[in-house]
């Protein structure tokens, strides 16, 4: 039979997208071909047969390309380092001076790609990407936070940490130590009749600081909040209120057991790391767990979180709801970024508002639109409104005010 | 060996395989850059999990299987993000008009920047003295001494693998228009 024929025949028998991958494979596909295959393999019912030619590819495959020794090396090289710093972080059980140790796989793309990503949750694409003047905000270069924090000490007084030097903090009778944005508490001697003191640190919009407790729990504050924590634990229990948002990282101590109190609804830990999100605004506290377990009790509900689980308290409803959720995404701020997954527009500009320290006019109605993507949270103000722009929403900037048109 | 954290007997089993899952990573690429990264990806995997070798009894299809679902993977992520281009190349009055904006010249920039840092030594040489340089094919087959038709080959596979790089890395549909439309 000639050659033609037959592959027509056996072209017959496979299927569409078999005929597809074979020509896309030897670079033969028109352009139609291309596309039309590119778009079966994203459907995510076509996974299993793709995933057999793919088996058949390999299973073909003999040496006939081989990559450069240099280029294996290198690869080599990346591999084991990669690894061995993932060992360190996970052996370093002491959250002591670890810098934002999980940055997920997204934000070291992001990284490298050096700036901010924005992309819109509309499925059609077409439109969302059609021409879109840009009407460059007007926000003159309004700055991102920083780390600044204020210091209250147990008589009262007020350190701003801003303008402190590393190095010692003269605060009563407890070790205070300034190191960069980490606010660190030696542990001193249990004295147990001295009297328990206790100081608050305060984050203001637009600022953000670390503290590190003397049992050695670390602690990231988030702008807006505030933390209220004795300067020894001394008792049977730790207990620590905070405002606002906080991340903790806590040390284990079965005998202590460490106590967040967040405006009337308490999480009860051992040793763990999650998330507090009491942000006022938002008509909710939210817990999320990352490690360990948490129980978390309301005057009236209680319950147990898992890790990858968030437990929702609304405060009408005075109940707590426990869901998965997606942690990159709660732990973004601690992370340097912004990041959404189908917000609406006030959860953003909430967010933006305790960043950039702006106020927030609504005029008209507000966009009932959902967003995905992630920015970073050092971009200038007028960087992120441009990039919100981009999905069409306008903005018209009057000094520290930003009004959503 | 390997389940116990022995590197020199997984540089051993990596330079038995490397080669195999390169040159299927490369058929389904048709991008060096992209198919290095898959080879990376699917031998980190194996030494992270090097603790589960101990059960692993056909060593072989254990790696295959990843190599498979590991190329799924990237191959889905440049499925998804096709479309894109292709509208980016109807659509080139947008580039024009935005090139200024400042942010989007910035992340063009850092990602090409990346794209071509990975091109393989020759590739990179010609596109650079011809995208940025701006010269000729025949300039350029003289500079470097090689045939016009060599130049012209390593051009071709210099915009697959920064296309195929882009389309893997680059998450924004904003981005990705504008970019795409800046290369073509």
């Amino acid at each position: 039979m000639h050659s033609y024929i037959k592959e027509k025949i056996s072209a017959m028998q496979q299927s569409r997208l078999e005929y597809l991958f074979n020509c896309y494979v030897q670079q033969n596909c028109s352009e139609k071909e291309e596309e039309e295959f590119m778009n079966l393999l994203s459907a995510s019912k076509n996974k299993a047969e793709v995933k057999k030619l793919l088996d058949k590819v390999i299973e073909n495959s003999g040496v006939e390309t081989s990559m450069p020794d240099e280029t294996a090396a290198s690869i080599l090289q990346n591999i084991l380092q990669k690894d061995r710093a993932k060992v360190v972080s996970i052996e370093n059980n002491k959250p002591v001076f670890r810098l934002w140790p999980r940055v997920a796989a997204a934000v070291a793309i992001l990284f490298v790609c050096g700036t901010a990503y924005w992309f819109i949750s509309n499925q059609n694409s077409r439109k969302a990407v059609s021409p879109i003047a840009l009407s460059s905000a007007k926000a003159s270069s309004i700055l991102p936070g920083g780390n600044h924090a204020i210091l209250t000490l147990a008589d009262g007084s007020k350190i701003v940490l801003d303008s402190v030097q590393n190095g010692s903090i003269k605060g009563g009778s407890s070790k205070i130590k300034k190191q960069g944005a980490l606010l660190v508490y030696e542990s001193t001697a249990a004295k147990n009749n001295a009297p328990v003191v206790y100081n608050t640190l305060t984050t203001p919009p637009g600022g953000q600081y670390q503290l590190l407790l003397p049992d050695g729990s670390k602690v990231w504050l988030n702008a807006s909040s505030s933390i209220h924590f004795p300067t020894a634990f001394t008792g049977s229990e730790r207990n620590v209120e905070l405002t606002g948002e906080g991340y903790f990282e806590v040390a284990k101590n079965k005998e202590k057991p460490f106590h967040v109190n967040v405006n009337g609804m308490q999480v009860e830990v051992l040793g763990t790391h999650f998330n507090v999100n009491a942000y006022g605004d938002e008509g909710s506290i939210k817990t999320s767990l990352l490690e360990g377990s948490v129980k978390i009790k309301s005057r009236q509900s209680s319950g147990i979180l898992k890790p990858g689980e968030q437990g929702v308290l609304n405060k009408n409803a005075n109940k707590i709801e426990v869901k998965k959720a997606d942690m990159n995404e709660v732990m973004a701020w601690k992370n340097g970024l912004f990041q959404f997954d189908g917000a609406g527009i006030t959860t953003i500009m909430s967010e933006i508002s305790r960043w950039y320290n702006v106020d927030i006019v609504y005029k008209g109605k507000v966009p009932d639109r959902r967003f995905e993507g992630k920015i970073s949270r050092d971009a200038q103000l007028s960087d992120v409104l441009k990039i919100l722009e981009l999905s069409n929403v306008k903005f018209r900037v009057e000094g520290k005010k930003i009004i959503v048109q | 060996m390997i389940s116990q954290g022995d590197e020199q007997a997984f540089a051993t089993v990596f330079d038995y395989y490397r080669n195999k899952i390169y040159g299927v990573a490369l058929k389904l690429t048709h991008s060096t850059t992209v198919a290095e990264e898959i080879v990376e990806d699917v031998f980190l995997k194996i030494w992270t999990r090097r603790a589960m070798l101990n059960e692993i009894e056909n060593f072989s299809a254990y790696l295959f299987t990843i190599a498979r679902n590991e190329t799924y993977k990237i191959l889905k992520q440049i499925a998804k993000n096709y479309k894109i281009v292709l509208l980016s190349e109807n659509n080139q009055s947008l580039v024009h008009n935005n090139t200024e904006d400042y942010l989007i010249h910035k992340e063009i920039t850092s990602l090409l920047q990346k794209a071509i840092e990975r091109l393989p030594h020759q590739q990179k040489q010609v596109y650079k003295l011809m995208k940025e340089e701006d010269l000729k094919r025949g300039e350029v087959a003289e500079i470097l001494h090689l045939q016009p038709e060599t130049v012209k080959f390593h051009l071709a596979q210099a915009m697959k693998n920064i296309r195929t790089y882009c389309m893997l890395h680059l998450n924004t549909l904003i981005g990705f228009t504008l970019l795409l439309s800046a290369l073509f």
